[in-house]
């Protein structure tokens, strides 16, 4: 395959799974608007705009779907008084997923077909469309190869055999072979064959796409590129550490300039990360369509922020976590229409996916009107599988109890079930998020709804940080687990049942000493004002006192090196301004790692 | 003389329904068998002009009866009768040298068509 049509292939691909994402997400909205002709209208566009790129490389199933979609499309545009209907909506979905899995397979054609599609692609094969009823399409190929291989020698084929055999093929196959105007007519006897052409690639020509305002960057190279900005910030605070030192007015002038440049250089390249969150949010109004309708639910979806840019990992990372929370509360937090009227609700439900930026970390919500998740429930669940001893059921709070929704146990369906069917997978949504940077809270009412939010930090490699002292050691404390900082006198710490706990505007706050979530002994004895950190994380609010601030800071993320990545409680490793390395605490991996006292000082 | 087919299927509902479509055809059933290794006995004993096959079955898969019946007769006609959903199996079954295949559920004309198509091979 020569390297334009290559680059060409790459382009339509893109821009055609745009096109159908946006499909995607129209089509629910038309569904809901019938008469809405601006979207039909869009509707029409985007297939027409399809089937062009499409017949360009001559992909004549995408183009034969589009234009038929294309025109059944027609006759809702403006002027005509017909409103789209389940019948032509439906259509259009089966439309685009077919489109859509025909696009995966170019994907992997050009993984793994190279050795086959590079010469079809130029050289003249017979071009085999199969007729549409025909049942197993891949094995007709199969049996159609055969009886050509019966004939004369078959140099490659397009869909290659392992495609074949995986049984992802459209309805065309391409076979190129020795004699090819000898097969022909053999070819077009067999039943299931609507049509062969002898197609010779060179004559036909190709139009370029246009309107082309980016190019495609490797990913890797952007992740090698901001970790040696990365590198950059950190050797340009050490210099200006040094000169410092050494007094030198010259220097200084000229830092100032590069430290700015780093900066600036930083700053472009955390841009050119970023996407906006619309590559995922604009999947689901289709998804919770779908789903609802297989479960006989009445569902609407509202979406907020989907415009917000986000780093490219992060977005890779909190797509599954979403698309199950999303199911959580489509299949298990929305009631069916009957039970909803019933407790005088609407008969829609309806769940909010909401994204906004706090402070330069992301927070995520997805919430729902539906049944909300049963307290007392929780308890006994946790109690039947051992999670909470009996004297302490009394005492839990709304936090804890709902904290016990994240434990592995709370999974399994039947349990689930019982909960009202909140937890599928709790467990697994927390560990993404957490890998991220980030946490997770529940909020629920019963036969309110619930609320899922999602903290993480825009991107994971450069994150905002306190600096928290420690006798003489530094420790970094990432910025989206912290809700305020405030120096508080010794006098306001108090005991409660044995606990140290705080009084914040009328809140009590359990207080813990960093020494002890660190697990190390400290010498340090509180002073009379010491600054304290409040921190939000997992439906646990509390304080740590007991450290001493040093500032904050961008700190650039760096893995742990072997042998202590093996060290849980600690995201990375970051240089602080004299060169010196700082650990970077996983918050909610010390805090639950095992129970340690909290007995004060 | 009507051709002679060899009918292979696990299940005897299937045996039954595509011997009385066969028969109503106008084919001969010369012997039935409902697994892979009895295919490849009955074949050798037979000689059938065709064999109908299933692909999943105990004892021995269908596809390994082709291989081993293909290796006794390099001229075998062998139609595949498989069931939806397992194309990748069908696929295999005829790179192992069936010459064609019905998918499960069958229309009796369908069943007709294929045996046709591959006596005249």
């Amino acid at each position: 395959m020569d390297e334009q049509r290559a680059e060409y292939i790459k382009l339509f691909k893109e821009e055609s799974s745009e096109y159908l994402s946006k499909l995607n997400k129209i089509i629910v909205e038309l569904e809901k608007e019938p008469d809405n002709k601006k979207i039909t209208a869009e509707v029409y566009r985007i297939f027409h705009t399809l089937k062009g790129m499409a017949a360009s490389l001559g992909y004549t199933e995408i183009e034969t779907i589009s234009h038929d979609l294309e025109e059944k499309m027609e006759v809702f545009k403006e002027g005509e008084k017909r409103k789209v209907d389940a019948d032509i909506i439906d259509e259009v979905f089966k439309g685009i997923d077919r489109i859509e899995s025909l696009l995966a397979t170019l994907e992997r054609q050009e993984k793994t077909g190279e050795e086959a599609s590079p010469e079809i692609g130029d050289m003249p094969y017979l071009e085999i469309l199969l007729k549409e009823d025909v049942s197993l399409p891949a094995a007709r190929a199969a049996v159609i190869i055969q009886r050509i291989q019966e004939k004369t020698k078959i140099e490659s084929v397009d869909p290659s055999y392992e495609e074949i055999k995986s049984g992802n093929i459209g309805r065309i196959l391409k076979v190129r072979c020795a004699e090819p105007e000898k097969i022909i007519d053999l070819v077009a006897s067999i039943d299931e064959v609507e049509t062969v052409k002898f197609e010779d690639k060179k004559s036909s020509g190709r139009t370029s796409p246009s309107g082309i305002e980016g190019i495609r960057v490797n990913v890797n190279m952007l992740d090698r590129m901001q970790n040696l900005v990365g590198e950059l910030v950190v050797t340009t605070s050490q210099l200006s550490e040094i000169i410092r030192s050494f007094g030198e007015e010259k220097f200084q002038g000229v830092l100032d300039l590069h430290s700015r440049s780093v900066k600036e250089l930083q700053e472009v390249i955390t841009k050119i990360r970023l996407v906006p969150l619309s590559l995922i949010f604009d999947k689901f109004p289709r998804y919770v369509r779908d789903l609802s309708r297989k479960l006989g639910k009445e569902v609407n979806i509202e979406i907020f922020g989907a415009d917000i840019e986000v780093d490219r990992s992060l977005l890779e990372g909190i797509g599954d976590p979403l698309i199950h929370l999303i199911r959580n509360s489509v299949s298990h937090g929305i009631e069916s229409p009957e039970e909803r009227e019933k407790l005088n609700k609407h008969r829609v439900g309806k769940i909010t996916v909401s994204a906004k930026s706090v402070k330069g970390d992301i927070l995520i919500q997805i919430s729902d009107d539906g049944k909300g998740i049963d307290e007392k429930e929780v308890i006994l669940v946790a109690f039947k599988r051992g999670l909470v001893e009996e004297e302490e059921m009394e005492s839990l709070s709304k936090g804890e109890i709902l904290r016990f929704l994240f434990a592995p146990g709370f999974t399994t369906k039947e349990k689930v079930d019982k909960v009202s069917g909140r937890g599928v997978g709790l467990d697994v949504v927390r560990k993404l998020v957490r890998s991220v940077g980030g946490s997770v809270n529940i909020n629920t009412e019963k036969n309110k709804g619930t609320t899922i939010s999602m903290k993480m930090p825009l991107s994971m490699s450069i994150i905002k940080v306190y600096l928290l002292g420690l006798d003489n050691q530094l420790f970094a404390l990432p910025m989206t687990f912290v809700d305020e900082t405030l120096t508080v006198s010794a006098d306001s710490l108090s005991r409660l049942m044995g606990k140290e706990v705080m009084l914040l505007r009328r809140e009590i706050l359990p207080v813990y000493r960093l020494s002890d979530i660190l697990r190390q002994r400290s010498s340090s004895n509180g002073n009379q004002h010491a600054p304290c950190v409040v921190v939000e994380i997992e439906n646990d609010r509390f304080a740590i006192v007991g450290g001493t601030f040093r500032g904050s800071m961008e700190a650039v993320v760096k893995p742990l090196p072997s042998p202590i990545d093996r060290i849980k409680g600690y995201i990375g490793i970051t240089m602080i301004g004299d060169g010196r390395p700082c650990l970077i605490l996983d918050l909610p991996a010390l805090r639950y790692r095992r129970s340690y006292e909290n007995t004060g000082s | 003389m009507s051709a002679r087919i060899l009918v292979v299927d696990d299940a005897i509902f299937m045996r039954k329904m595509l011997a009385d479509i066969l028969q109503k055809g106008g084919y001969e059933i010369c012997d039935e068998a409902g697994n892979g290794s009895e295919a490849v006995q009955k074949y050798e004993k037979n000689k059938p002009d065709l064999v109908t096959m299933d692909i999943i079955m105990p004892d021995m898969s269908g596809i390994e009866a082709i291989k081993k019946i293909k290796e006794l007769d390099s001229e075998a006609k062998i139609v595949v009768v498989s069931a939806m959903g397992h194309q990748s199996l069908v696929v295999e079954a005829i790179q192992a040298g069936a010459k064609d295949y019905v998918v499960k559920p069958f229309q009796p004309s369908r069943v007709i068509e294929a045996v046709q198509r591959v006596l005249k091979l």
